[in-house]
């Protein structure tokens, strides 16, 4: 600034000294402006978590239903006709529930004549017997150029128990049913330490290659998992639809099932999550509120305390709207710093998930900022022949 | 015509329950150069006088004239911050600024320079009597006298033509007291500003030119 030059900015430079020296106060001020953003931030933070949370949870928990008899006290006998499972599997285009489940478990038992004393297992998944699995203490060996995919389509092939097979390369292996029926399956690896009287085949291995449809055999198991949780009701209510209402054969009226929906947990743990979203969404507005009523508070009081001043400095020939902007100036000065190391804090403590975080932090300012406007607003306006009558 | 006319002028205070009327119409010529003093007992006026001559509020009725422009017309804020001065009783001192700074403070609305304000409060700081150690200290470091004599520095430093005073010697010692009335009249006579008092102490009333009487809110000038 060249020497002599006009300028407001010994005013302005004072108004920052006078902050300084009153630092108690605005200490406080800058207080109150960095707990209504630093709250906001955090209830913003937490609640995006636990939205971050519900959403994952509805995405990745596997809600598994179990089809059980009428009275569901067994899942492993269900002599259930195997067009149950076509439609879960979307094998029969009427009310199929191909949309509904995925991760579908059957397995179906038939007596084989040959091998003698041997069942054959047919399976969609190797999940889908107990038998097979690391718990039990089996291991499926399978063979090069060979998935576990391979179980879910039609194709002829299967698991020995590795006794069969005695250490010898085994490709093949002729299976026949009591009534006669043979068919030659491709051995695409052995199971050990599974029950030595199992053959495992695709739960959907044709005995005629010709066939449009596998026929139907009774199925012992059948488990699936809900594939959208968000449409978890929905799927329940066409799940229940299919196996708790008559209609599949001849002797409809005949089969009645159970399902047992395990979602306790998830229902529980949603609910819990609900609660705590509604919670914090009660709790933000009304400490929005508070901190908005405190910061009022505190920028009206603090400046109500110092009328006098403005009334002497109304005296000297300060304006009313140069009141108004020294007062309000200093608030939003304060509500600045407050706020930006709030901001911060809450940042650091939880990082946001989403831009809502700048509007009720913004809000939280606002609230500030109003209260500043009014106490600004009340105290410009100073009634200076009353205050300097009064010594 | 004075450098304040003060014609038929009336103000009235109201509230819920009762309309006082302060000032009663008041008619009065104030030159330049000379030393009023406006005497009267407590409740009689005097301070809401000193007030309407500032520029605080405007009358209910008449109008008081600045170099014959009617205070309605002008912009008051300007008129307090170019024209007129006003020291009171209780010093009115901004505790949070130094007493170089309040001493400054008209120079920095005025948006003086502050190196140049802060030179020229430094210089009538000095002339009043008060010791550079003390430019740094706040107000309530200092003693009433002290204080007062900032606020005179204050109200003098942008070198206003009119110096209202309410009760400037109210809280001070005789001496103190003495100081200020002959200050009030250097400033008078050698420097020919107006120079308005309100007091009631005899003593200073004495040392005025003019001893004007307020009594209910009517003005009467003393006989010489």
């Amino acid at each position: 600034m060249k020497p002599g030059r006009k300028s407001g900015a010994a005013l302005r430079r004072l108004t920052i000294t006078v902050l300084w020296r009153r630092r108690g106060i605005s200490f406080l001020l800058a207080g109150a402006a960095f707990l209504g953003v630093f709250a906001s931030a955090f209830l913003h933070g937490l609640t995006a978590r636990q939205e971050a949370a519900m959403e994952d949870m509805m995405e990745h928990m596997e809600i598994r239903c179990v089809v059980g008899n009428a009275r569901g006290m067994d899942t492993e006998h269900l002599n259930m006709p195997s067009p149950f499972v076509d439609r879960l599997t979307g094998r029969r285009q009427e009310e199929n529930l191909e949309n509904a489940v995925k991760s579908i478990r059957a397995k179906a038992t038939q007596s084989l004549s040959e091998p003698a004393n041997t069942t054959l297992r047919r399976i969609l998944s190797l999940d889908s017997d107990s038998a097979l699995s690391a718990v039990e203490g089996a291991a499926v060996t399978l063979w090069e150029g060979w998935e576990e995919d391979v179980f879910a389509t039609d194709a002829p092939v299967c698991l020995i128990p590795e006794g069969m097979a005695q250490g010898r390369e085994v490709s093949c292996v002729t299976v026949s049913l009591e009534e006669g029926e043979s068919k030659e399956l491709t051995v695409i690896g052995t199971v050990s330490g599974g029950p030595s009287d199992g053959i495992w085949c695709p739960f959907y291995m044709k005995w005629k290659d010709d066939e449009n449809i596998t026929e139907a055999f009774p199925v012992d198991s059948c488990s699936f998992v809900i594939s959208d949780n968000s449409r978890l009701e929905e799927c329940k209510k066409a799940i229940f639809e299919v196996f708790l209402e008559p209609g599949l054969s001849a002797e409809s009226g005949q089969w009645n099932y159970s399902v047992m929906v395990q979602d306790e947990i998830y229902q529980n743990t949603m609910e819990e999550y609900r609660s705590q979203l509604s919670m914090l969404g009660l709790l933000l507005p009304v400490l929005l509120l508070l901190c908005g009523g405190i910061s009022f508070f505190a920028a009206y009081l603090t400046t109500r305390s110092r009328i006098r001043e403005y009334a002497v400095m109304r005296c000297l020939g300060r304006k009313q709207r140069q009141i108004f902007a020294q007062v309000f100036g200093e608030q939003a000065l304060l509500a600045a710093v407050g706020g930006a190391v709030g901001g911060m804090a809450g940042f650091c403590f939880l990082p946001p998930s989403s831009p809502g975080i700048v509007w009720k932090a913004g809000l939280s300012l606002c609230l500030f900022l109003a209260g500043a406007a009014v106490a600004a607003g009340i105290v410009s306006r100073v009634d200076v022949m009353k205050w300097m009558k009064e010594e | 015509m004075g450098v304040l006319t003060v014609d038929h002028v009336e103000y009235l205070y109201r509230n819920a329950y009762q309309t006082v009327k302060a000032v009663n119409g008041v008619n009065f010529d104030f030159e330049p150069g000379c030393l009023y003093a406006v005497a009267g007992a407590s409740g009689s006026g005097k301070t809401t006088f000193l007030s309407l001559l500032a520029g605080l509020d405007v009358p209910s009725e008449g109008r008081i004239l600045f170099h014959g422009v009617s205070m309605t017309e002008m912009d008051r804020d300007e008129y307090r911050r170019d024209h007129v001065s006003v020291i009171y009783q209780n010093y009115n001192l901004f505790q949070h600024l130094t007493v170089l700074e309040n001493a400054a403070y008209p120079l920095y609305l005025k948006k003086e320079p502050k190196r140049e304000a802060d030179a020229a409060a430094r210089e009538k700081l000095l002339s009043l009597g008060l010791k550079e150690e003390q430019f740094g200290r706040l107000p309530n470091m200092l003693s009433g006298g002290e204080q007062q004599r900032v606020a005179v520095a204050r109200a003098l430093v942008c070198g206003s033509e009119i110096i209202l005073a309410d009760e400037p010697t109210g809280n001070l010692d005789s001496e103190n007291t003495k100081i200020i009335v002959e200050l009030f009249q250097e400033l008078a006579h050698r420097e020919g500003r107006c120079v308005i008092l309100v007091t009631h102490d005899p003593e200073v009333s004495q040392g005025a030119d003019v001893i004007l009487h307020m009594r209910d809110g009517k003005l009467a000038k003393e006989a010489s």
